[in-house]
């Protein structure tokens, strides 16, 4: 079996896991609710307020679930060592961290899009025509998130502290990944689109580069003692 | 692969945790078809020997051959050759018991995976729970599903970490017959255990573990069972005496 069949093996393993229990997408969705409620009771927007704090109340909904989702995943294959019967397994660990990243972008991503919905129900944003636009920016903001948290989600599960431990690695680092995408839905907000914008992106897509290549080397190291 | 080397070769390892030291200087070799069963009280580093052979862990000093190739620059392919039961049992709780060794047994390329999947389940008798989820089972239904799993893919080299453990008698008695069944094969087993008779009976060899060193290497025929019991009474409580 090739890397790749590997690879799409063990991530259909983890889906039919997750489409059991749907103990990471039912938190992630719930969780992402809650905060677009709290924030529709705190502000109330209006259209013309929702282009200046909207991007910024998504993406706390987004960051938030997707920290759940990341301790959620990575302690359902820490349990009855379920990472180390992957390690026995003749498979590059470096093939690891590409399936942990699939599984969870792909598991983002449909809690992504629910809560997307939701953020449309509750703040009438004018979208117009920027959703392919949005649609980018979330996936390229949701590809750096698990860069980064399928690498500290694995450090973090071994800790006793992992819940406040993930949040605490993966925020600092994360920084300029959410600033770009949070000006970068603004933009798409705002009505002006990301014609104007390509610096974000660029930043996005550097970043993902950089914290995918870092995660792909350093990830052998962290699942070993 | 050197067909002419043992099936496992370590040399001066070292495993450290922080300032304790798990395993100091271990220096053992076991041969193709050999079934070492080694002995020690809790902490002794057993199971960190296992976890390094197994490559779970990284040797802090030495190294540790399979079939004449070191762990630390195989290819992940070496790994086709170990069979792994351990304290943790590596299952998937909201799969299936077939879905378990079906995944197993996708990831080593086992051809006709279903029907191996069956046969191993056959094999520790859990037939009948082939298809409720692992969650679901008990301590030792767990461990025979463990069991299993390591011999999905039939491997050449068997390292148990005491696989007695949570298994009730008629259990026990099925794991002894597939360890028996896998030294008559010429499997590579080595084993770690509490259950000195058990362990004796099954080795050709038993080594003793006490405070990361081995203090004991000798043919099992050498000893019976009493007397194996009164030489590990004596490395061990007689060491702290």
């Amino acid at each position: 079996m090739s890397g790749l069949r590997r690879i799409a093996c063990i991530v259909g393993k983890d889906l039919r896991s997750e489409l059991r229990t749907k103990e990471a997408l039912t938190s992630t969705v719930f969780f992402a609710l809650l905060v677009l409620l709290v924030f529709n009771f705190a502000f109330d927007p209006g259209t013309r307020d929702v282009t200046v704090v909207g991007a910024g109340i998504l993406w706390i909904a987004f960051l938030f679930s997707s920290i759940l989702a990341m301790n959620r995943l990575m302690l359902n294959e820490r349990e009855d060592g379920g990472i180390e019967g992957l390690m026995l397994c003749p498979v590059p660990r470096t093939s690891l961290y590409l399936a942990k990243c699939a599984t969870l972008l792909l598991v983002l991503l449909a809690s992504e899009t629910v809560t997307l919905a939701l953020f449309v129900l509750f703040f009438d944003p004018p979208l117009g025509g920027g959703l392919v636009e949005l649609a980018l920016v979330v996936l390229l903001g949701t590809i750096g998130l698990v860069s980064l948290g399928t690498t500290f989600a694995a450090m973090a599960v071994r800790t006793r502290t992992r819940e406040a431990m993930l949040p605490l690695l993966l925020i600092p680092i994360a920084v300029p990944l959410l600033i770009a995408v949070v000006e970068a839905t603004s933009a798409v907000l705002s009505g002006e689109g990301l014609g104007q914008e390509q610096k974000w992106l660029q930043l996005l897509l550097a970043f993902d580069v950089l914290f995918l290549g870092i995660g792909y080397l350093t990830f052998p190291a962290i699942l070993e003692e | 692969m050197d067909p002419a080397a043992p099936a496992i070769r370590i040399v001066g390892l070292d495993k450290r945790f922080g300032y304790r030291v798990a395993l100091a200087g271990i220096d053992l070799q076991l041969e193709r078809g050999e079934f070492v069963s080694l002995f020690g009280p809790n902490g002794a580093g057993k199971t960190t020997l296992v976890r390094c052979v197994a490559t779970l862990a990284h040797p802090s000093a030495g190294y540790v051959e399979i079939h004449g190739t070191r762990l630390s620059s195989a290819t992940p392919d070496l790994r086709r050759h170990v069979g792994v039961v351990s304290h943790a049992s590596f299952l998937y709780g909201a799969l299936t018991a077939h879905e378990n060794l079906l995944f197993y047994a996708a990831m080593f390329d086992v051809e006709d995976a279903a029907h191996r999947a069956d046969e191993v389940l056959d094999q520790v008798g859990l037939c009948d729970r082939a298809h409720d989820p692992v969650r679901t089972f008990s301590r030792g239904l767990l461990q025979r599903c463990a069991i299993a799993r390591a011999l999905v893919h039939d491997p050449d080299i068997l390292l148990f970490d005491e696989p007695f453990s949570g298994l009730d008698p008629t259990a026990a008695d099925t794991l002894h017959a597939i360890l028996e069944r896998a030294h008559e094969r010429r499997r590579t087993v080595l084993m770690t255990s509490h259950d000195l008779q058990r362990g004796h009976e099954l080795a050709d060899r038993v080594l003793v573990l006490r405070a990361g060193r081995i203090v004991h290497d000798g043919p099992a025929s050498s000893l019976h069972s009493g007397e194996m019991e009164a030489l590990y009474q004596g490395l061990i409580h007689g060491a702290t005496a």
